[in-house]
């Protein structure tokens, strides 16, 4: 059945109603063409017919007809015929609920400046929402019911005559839904609002709605002078009402709030948790090298040792191991660099171990032993720590060094490190390495890389927490290694090992930066790669085995920040890494999907000050990378005397930290799945 | 430098402390500097939209006042002030931003949302007096509640209609905003909810609709087309 409701203002309070009151004819239709149009013949030339009727009637028809509803009005009322109609009465409408109100529990005035031009110009004084209890409870019973309500309001004239009435609002709003309403209340003061059921009855019943308006008119005239009628009019225009599909509406919208986002990545919480995930691996970061710093500003304020080179008081033996597998390229300049140091001829050995290398290493070796301090084994290869171990065993020397093969040493680098071992406790002394002769671009980033390092070691000895000695020109105590037990294979990272050892020992491990030593890097991305996997994953297998130290008192800043923080960090970086991965994959996601579905291939306004990231990641990242260079300008000083990074320290910071993640996230998986790492 | 270097094991708290209080207050100070420019933004468009509020109240009494006589005067872009267009994208822009304060960003996008329906009504009401201006309207609702797939594409194609035809009058509207004046707006275009929805001449269409889907729906992009290109020649000589 096709049922047209068309409501006027409730009978039932008409007596109450001050004649000029303002009411309006709120509409809710479920209109057939054919009745529409009946209905809209039918009212031609109605001075009740308000835009909000015409424009509903007009939408209705929309399609088929063009109704000049203006031109209309003047013209005579045509009879309507009933039989089209099919009008419920209120009894029938409302069965269960006549005559029930429900008290407005909630009501939000809006009298900000939002709302301004409302209140002002489009003669509202109230623009606000109401909710009805009752309406908010769930299950209520008139829930169920195709209801409809209106809003009651009961209002105090204006002009202070104390005649209090009941105002019914021409607003129809459907069940629970929260009615946003602007309340065309100009000349009245509502005291109290409550929520009604609407009353049909049949339509149109009263001529004076003729005289509603010019009355309203009328009255606006009187209180605000010159009352445009025209503007009247027009805030006409904002009579809410529902449409006959508002149910269906509400409840889509309700469904789509409901589902399930495509992307859990998109997921409001999910970005939550990774912002809040960023900003404590930014806190922690920012922790540690703010701790490193402080420790270097401490430490250059005390000044325990002198500043100049100590010649030492006696000088020990010293045997230099050059562990070498297939190095016959490089092992030459190494040997020589060796034979060049500036110390005592009888207090120097130099062991040459060649580990089963299958090429001409032992014949470039054999050549050095026309010199009485070198010494020269072959053995069946089984890695560096077997070497190390090897020369050991056939030495007597007090202090035993470790050369790799593709590194040379400073002339006077050795005189820097004997003395160290002057203080008993020492069990352990690492030099400064540099990079040798940096030519690619990769190198000359690693170049960067190291002079971070040698901060690194030299701030991590000061704080008595050094936890790699690296193969290039490290001394140890021989008396100590032998105590220890020798090297061991620990994931071929023996050097990182044999420190942790130490410390877990008790053993001091110190650094002198001015013992200079370069050592050639890898010149290519994947060889690079190779060294990193090795390293990271040695690292990490190695943190397992000696998990017990982390967080361990004991161990002073080594168990409670260094190690924790150096395990922190690799998950940063790959968590930084994989987080600017998706935001760059989505930004360019978007920009691709911009210019393709706007035809425009630059954005607009992109370019504006306004647009400039400010969040406060960004500054934290920003004082974080500052706080590297800074790092590394003290690595450059304490390396070579000289405040000036090097001048690949742009691009250090710029790629580095997106190439560092791929070796890292490898090295995990590798460590997590206990692959085991080779050297070549 | 002094050389070498060493020294023992034991962790000095205080150094700790010092630490965690210098982090903190660069932690303070990063949140503070991007407050502050937050609030700059916020305020940048509060002036903007203030702007744009007098802008049109200006010419909507104006075209009170002189009625029929302010048509000669008013051209289709003298209403919506050039400035509306940009504070859609800047807003939009620190929606995305962390830290930006919500209820104010949500009450600058109510104002903004309130400014266009403002520029709506007015444009319409000038369009009904003046017969020099035929405006084509297209209102724009999407949500941003993660429950609308096709509004960021629908968007890109507002923008590149925008771009391509300026004379073209869209409104964008968040249409889960909380605003009694933008809920009216809905129900009187009778906009059932599923988004990303476009009225165009009073008549909603639903579902993500590309430039040639538009302009099916609507011929007289072709005649905006040739004034633009009449308009683009004119400016070259």
């Amino acid at each position: 059945m096709h049922v047209a409701y068309i409501v006027d203002s409730p009978s039932k309070h008409r007596e109450t109603i001050e004649p000029h009151a303002e009411r309006e004819a709120a509409v809710l239709l479920r209109v057939e063409p054919r009745i529409a149009q009946h209905a809209l013949m039918d009212h031609t030339g109605a001075h009740h017919l308000y835009p909000s009727v015409a424009e509903l009637l007009r939408r209705c028809i929309a399609d088929k007809t063009h109704v000049d509803l203006d031109a209309r009005l003047g013209k005579g009322k045509k009879a309507r015929s009933k039989s089209d109609f099919h009008v419920r009465t209120s009894e029938e409408f409302f069965e269960k609920i006549l005559e029930r109100t429900f008290e407005v529990c909630k009501r939000d005035i809006f009298a900000d400046c939002e709302t301004f031009y409302l209140k002002e110009f489009r003669l509202v004084r109230h623009v606000g929402r109401f909710v009805a209890e009752d309406f908010a409870r769930h299950n209520h019973p008139i829930r169920r019911l195709d209801s409809f309500f209106h809003l009651r309001l009961h209002v105090a004239h204006l002009h202070g005559r104390s005649v209090r009435t009941e105002h019914v609002s021409g607003l129809i709003f459907y069940e629970k839904c929260i009615l946003h309403v602007a309340c065309r209340m100009i000349f009245w003061h509502v005291e109290r609002v409550e929520v009604v059921p609407l009353t049909l009855e049949e339509w149109p019943r009263g001529k004076r709605k003729a005289h509603v308006l010019k009355n309203t008119i009328r009255l606006a005239n009187q209180v605000r002078n010159r009352m445009h009628v025209s503007r009247f009019r027009h805030a006409r225009q904002y009579i809410p009402y529902l449409p006959p599909t508002a149910s269906a509406a509400f409840s889509s919208k309700r469904e789509h709030c409901r589902r399930e986002p495509l992307f859990a990545i998109m997921h409001p919480q999910f970005m939550n948790a990774a912002a809040l995930a960023t900003y404590v691996l930014l806190f922690t970061s920012l922790y540690f090298e703010v701790f490193l710093l402080l420790a270097f500003v401490r430490r250059r304020f005390q000044k325990t040792l002198p500043a100049t080179v100590r010649v030492p008081t006696h000088f020990p033996s010293v045997a230099i191991v050059v562990p070498c597998y297939n190095e016959g390229r490089t092992v030459e300049s190494t040997m020589r660099s060796l034979l060049a140091l500036d110390y005592p001829a009888d207090r120097l050995e130099i062991i040459a171990v060649d580990d089963g290398s299958v090429d001409n290493t032992l014949e470039v070796l054999r050549t050095f032993e026309v010199d009485p301090r070198v010494r020269v084994f072959s053995k069946a290869n089984g890695g560096k720590h077997t070497a190390m171990n090897h020369a050991i065993e056939r030495t007597h020397a007090e202090l035993i060094g470790c050369l790799d093969a593709d590194s040379v040493v400073a002339k006077e680098a050795l005189l820097r490190i004997v003395p160290v071992f002057d203080n008993e406790k020492i069990a352990a002394v690492t030099p400064g390495i540099h990079v040798r002769d940096p030519q690619t671009i990769l190198q000359h980033m690693q170049h960067v890389e190291y002079r971070l390092s040698i901060f690194n070691r030299f701030i991590l000895a000061a704080l008595g927490s050094a936890f790699i000695t690296p193969g290039p020109f490290s001394f140890f105590r021989a008396s100590v290694i032998r105590e220890l037990g020798g090297w061991r294979y620990a994931h071929s990272t023996e050097d990182m090992e044999m420190a942790l050892r130490m410390q877990v020992a008790g053993h001091l491990i110190a650094n002198a930066p001015k013992a200079v030593v370069h050592t050639a890097t890898p010149r290519t991305l994947p060889a690079l790669f190779r060294q990193r996997v090795r390293w990271t994953y040695g690292w990490l297998r190695n943190a397992v085995d000696y998990r017990f130290m982390l967080g361990n008192k004991k161990y002073g800043n080594l168990g409670l920040i260094v190690l924790p923080s150096a395990i922190l960090s690799i998950g940063a970086g790959i968590y930084f890494f994989l987080r600017i991965l998706a935001e760059g994959v989505s930004m360019l996601r978007d920009e691709f999907a911009r210019m393709y579905f706007s035809g425009l291939y630059v954005s607009p306004g992109s370019f504006e000050l306004f647009y400039v990231n400010t969040s406060a990641m960004i500054f934290l990242v920003f004082v974080s990378v500052g706080l590297i260079l800074i790092l590394i300008s003290a690595g450059s000083f304490i390396g070579t005397g000289s405040r000036k990074p090097p001048a690949a320290t742009p691009l250090f910071l710029l790629f580095y930290s997106f190439l560092a993640p791929l070796w890292l996230s490898a090295a995990v998986v590798r460590a997590v799945f206990k692959t085991g790492v080779r050297w070549r | 430098m002094e050389d070498p270097v060493v020294e023992t094991r034991s962790a000095r708290w205080s150094s700790y402390i010092v630490a965690f209080v210098i982090t903190a207050l660069i932690f303070a100070t990063a949140l503070y500097v991007s407050n502050y420019f937050n609030n700059r933004r916020i305020a940048d468009i509060q002036a903007t939209q203030d702007n744009i509020s007098i802008d049109i109240l200006s010419l909507e009494t104006q075209f009170e006042l002189l009625a029929e006589h302010a048509c000669r005067d008013i051209t289709e872009n003298s209403v919506l002030s050039s400035e509306i267009r940009p504070l859609a994208s800047r807003l939009s822009y620190l929606e995305l931003q962390p830290g930006v304060d919500e209820n104010e960003l949500d009450r600058l996008k109510r104002y903004y949302s309130l400014l266009q329906i403002k520029d709506l009504m007015l444009m319409q009401e000038v369009t009904q007096k003046c017969r020099n201006i035929d405006p084509v309207f297209i209102l724009y609702f999407y949500s941003n509640k993660g429950d609308c797939e096709d509004c960021e594409q629908q968007g890109y194609v507002l923008t590149g209609l925008n771009e391509r035809y300026p004379q073209l009058r869209i409104y964008s509207f968040d249409y889960n905003l909380d605003l009694a004046a933008l809920q009216t707006l809905i129900d009187i275009n009778d906009v059932r909810g599923a988004v990303p929805a476009l009225v165009i001449n009073g008549q909603a269409y639903y579902g993500f609709k590309t430039m040639d889907d538009i302009a099916e729906i609507l011929p007289e992009l072709s005649t905006l087309e040739e004034a633009t290109r009449t308009t683009a020649t004119s400016t070259d000589r």
